[in-house]
């Protein structure tokens, strides 16, 4: 199957919208679901002013057992974080039957594209929330590690072993001191 | 330092100019927990003693884990308006079943997903030593970093609050010290069904 027939078996829905206006669509394609591989494509494009500019397609693929019903889209380990990051929006103020604030919204865009970001190194985090309003990952119950978006671009974080510290995070990769905080 | 001040302080605390910035005001007024050894309300039967028991009530679905068990995140309170707890040898049972109530219901409502509303409700309780509270000091400071106040109000007289030390402090360090304070207080944590009797269980979470 070459890309050609690649492009008219996906999905061509964004998954996520991800930095800077790039929507990516991760779609297995039908045919090849059969033959025992499932197939992740990546569409990248760019978001310009005339519209979008399609950049390219990549891939990859894995193994998995002609058992399994055909799907179109892949689970990926940070959805579910993401997912539940998302259902902050659906909080008001008063969320903890006291005076805790609406959650920031900026904040928890700054989260997901965190989470997007990491990847699979988000995968021991849990998401909490600060009564102020910024969004709290957590590990180990937040004994082990805690960071912290604010809404400001910025990471605050600390954990058992290492310097509490302030980073920047510019919503596409993860800074590296946070890379030691998330335990890699 | 005389109890007058102390109370015009906390007095000012409940002004809607402070409001959401009550621990920042009160560390600015009367830094290094100074009226701590004071009774700050007038319907209180006098200052917190450092052997009391303290009953926080833990509501809020964002903070607690996947294992069912509380996070950091739920002391957040102390760091913006004051955590309120209940002074465990005064406080009844009627009171915090009617309080407990009137929390849930309120947060309950504040989920706009009604799905959600389910998930909301008492899933235990951190019973800490007031003195563990106070006597907490982060690692690389000097001072204790949480002062616990007896904020009776006329309907609730057991009402007490802590307040993490936050005036020109960097967020970075505030975060610090939740974690740190937790990783202590977090063995207090007793569930829904064996607090009091399972007195809250229809106040539990459904979900």
């Amino acid at each position: 199957m070459n890309f050609e027939e690649w492009r008219t078996a996906v999905e061509h829905q964004p998954d996520y919208f991800g930095p800077i206006g790039e929507a990516v669509v991760r779609s297995m394609p039908l045919k090849q679901a059969h033959v025992g591989h499932e197939t992740s494509i990546i569409r990248r494009s760019h978001l310009r002013s005339d519209g979008w500019e399609f950049l390219g397609y990549g891939g990859s693929s894995s193994s998995i057992s002609d058992d399994v019903d055909i799907f179109v889209g892949l689970e990926r380990t940070e959805d579910r974080l993401i997912s539940e990051i998302e259902d902050f929006r659906d909080l008001c103020e008063g969320w903890d039957g006291e005076d805790a604030a609406k959650p920031n919204a900026k904040a928890i865009e700054q989260a997901t594209r965190f989470v997007r970001a990491a990847g699979e190194l988000a995968n021991r985090l849990e998401p909490g929330l600060h009564v102020d309003g910024s969004v709290i990952l957590e590990i180990g119950n937040g004994i082990e590690a805690s960071i912290r978006f604010i809404g400001d671009d910025r990471i605050i974080y600390s954990a058992e072993g290492i310097m509490p510290g302030v980073s920047k995070f510019d919503g596409r990769s993860v800074p590296e001191v946070i890379k030691l905080v998330l335990g890699t | 330092m005389c109890g007058a001040s102390c109370r015009a302080t906390f007095a000012e605390l409940n002004t809607d100019e402070f409001k959401n910035r009550r621990a920042e005001h009160l560390d600015e007024k009367q830094p290094n927990c100074r009226c701590q050894q004071r009774s700050v309300s007038e319907f209180s039967t006098g200052p917190v003693e450092n052997h009391e028991k303290l009953i926080r009530l833990l509501i809020a679905p964002q903070h607690h884990g996947k294992n069912g068990q509380p996070k950091a995140s739920a002391l957040t309170d102390a760091e913006r308006n004051g955590l309120s707890v209940f002074r465990d040898a005064q406080v009844t049972d009627e009171l915090i079943l009617c309080v407990a109530s009137g929390l849930v219901t309120r947060a309950r409502e504040r989920q706009s997903d009604p799905d959600k509303k389910a998930e909301v409700g008492v899933f235990g309780v951190l019973r800490m030593n007031c003195s563990t509270i106070r006597e907490f000091i982060r690692n690389s400071e000097l001072r204790s970093c949480y002062c616990v106040y007896d904020t009776a109000q006329t309907d609730i007289p057991s009402h007490a609050e802590t307040f993490q030390c936050v005036a020109f402090v960097e967020e970075k360090v505030r975060e610090d010290r939740r974690r740190q304070l937790f990783a202590i207080v977090r063995s207090t944590f007793v569930s829904v069904a064996d607090f009091r009797n399972g007195l809250l269980r229809d106040l539990a979470p459904k979900g």
